[in-house]
């Protein structure tokens, strides 16, 4: 895992040598970062959110339709836009994915894990736990954010939400350039059923 | 005004969204090769290097016959006259108003960022963002096509960059 030193190192642009390890926009305050001497950089909530609709839908499969059966339809969603300033409430029990809002681009030597911070968590506010982050990934993250809490709790575009570690990866390979694959909201696909899976399915 | 504000961007806008047609005469606009001419002419002062491609395949205008042409004629004239005197005085007053003009070397950085699959974090105004995200497609070419995979990636770039910078003024201005 990268301490605050290294973290730093790799944000910088190593002289000559192309594109930095690791790239998070808004850049993060290196003077707190490299004072706190800890071994994450805080990230942001940012100012879109999805959440879900009450639905009469019996159930949504979460492997993808099976060959010869109608697909089930998922909740239907709304996309929630929130200026900096004003707050975005979270009711006990309810549940919406948001997003960071820096952009993070990790080279093919990197990789990280998300968690949430426990200040919040105290207070029952649970933060997508331990989500990996592939090498290469370029965007903001998706959030899954909910109240296990008794009362309504008040999230504000902008506030510190979450926490990212790093970790360097081994013999890897350099990235493919010039995709541009990121996403600044968040994202919300339909789950697909692996070979092995159907496989099993069908038996 | 938008050539003043958005610069180069604009006349690939312009170019993008009206594209050059068959010639006839649009009654509410000045003609569309005029209107090109208008563009140069005000791409002269201030000197913005301009991508000849853009201003190649507008044709001239085709008048409707009998006095509604000799009538668009005669406005066409009139406001050719008018345009350099209208230009210049468009410049002053916006130059005294504070409008910024796109800076090349922040249009620079942004596209660099682009390139690399980043949002500029730095700060960058609106005009920055668009006319770098133009030369980036421009320089790309298949992501003028709006059905590119990665057409939809440089759009996250621009908007994201435009919300870093509107972070990053709020802020630089409430700390």
């Amino acid at each position: 895992m990268l301490n605050a030193d290294e973290i730093i190192a790799a944000l910088k642009i190593p002289r000559g040598r192309g594109d930095p390890m690791l790239t998070v926009v808004p850049a993060p305050e290196l003077d707190s970062l490299a004072s706190r001497g800890g071994a994450s950089i805080d990230l942001r909530l940012g100012r879109w959110f999805r959440s879900f609709k009450q639905t009469a839908v019996e159930s949504f499969s979460l492997v993808g339709p099976f060959p010869g059966q109608p697909a089930t339809r998922p909740s239907r969603t709304r996309q929630h836009f929130v200026p900096f300033g004003t707050k975005f409430v979270l009711h006990p029990g309810r549940f919406v994915l948001g997003a960071t809002l820096e952009w993070l681009r990790l080279s093919s030597r990197l990789t990280g894990h998300v968690t949430g911070k426990s200040s919040l968590g105290r207070h029952g506010l649970i933060i997508e736990t331990a989500a990996g982050i592939h090498p290469g990934f370029s965007g903001c993250l998706t959030l899954e954010l909910a109240n296990v809490g008794e009362v309504p709790l008040e999230i504000y575009p902008g506030m510190q939400i979450c926490q990212i570690f790093f970790h360097r990866t081994k013999n890897a390979s350099a990235l493919a350039p010039g995709s541009l694959s990121g996403s600044r909201k968040p994202i919300l696909r339909d789950p697909v059923a692996d070979a092995i899976f159907r496989k099993l399915r069908a038996a | 005004m938008g050539f003043y504000i958005f610069g180069e961007a604009y006349l690939w806008a312009f170019e993008y969204f009206l594209a050059p047609g068959n010639g006839d005469r649009n009654l509410n606009y000045p003609a569309d090769h005029a209107r090109t001419r208008y563009l140069q002419l005000a791409a002269k002062e201030p000197r913005v290097k301009v991508d000849p491609i853009v201003f190649d395949s507008w044709r001239n205008a085709t008048y409707p016959p009998g006095h509604l042409g000799d009538f668009l004629r005669i406005v066409d004239e009139a406001v050719e006259t008018a345009v350099p005197d209208l230009w210049l005085k468009t410049r002053n007053l916006l130059g005294k108003l504070g409008v910024r003009t796109a800076d090349a070397r922040v249009v620079k950085r942004a596209f660099d960022n682009f390139s690399k699959g980043v949002p500029d974090g730095v700060g960058a105004s609106l005009s920055e963002v668009i006319e770098a995200g133009w030369k980036y497609a421009r320089a790309k070419r298949e992501l003028l096509d709006v059905d590119d995979p990665n057409f939809e990636g440089l759009n996250e770039l621009m908007l994201k960059s435009i919300e870093v910078s509107e972070y990053l003024l709020k802020v630089q201005t409430e700390c």
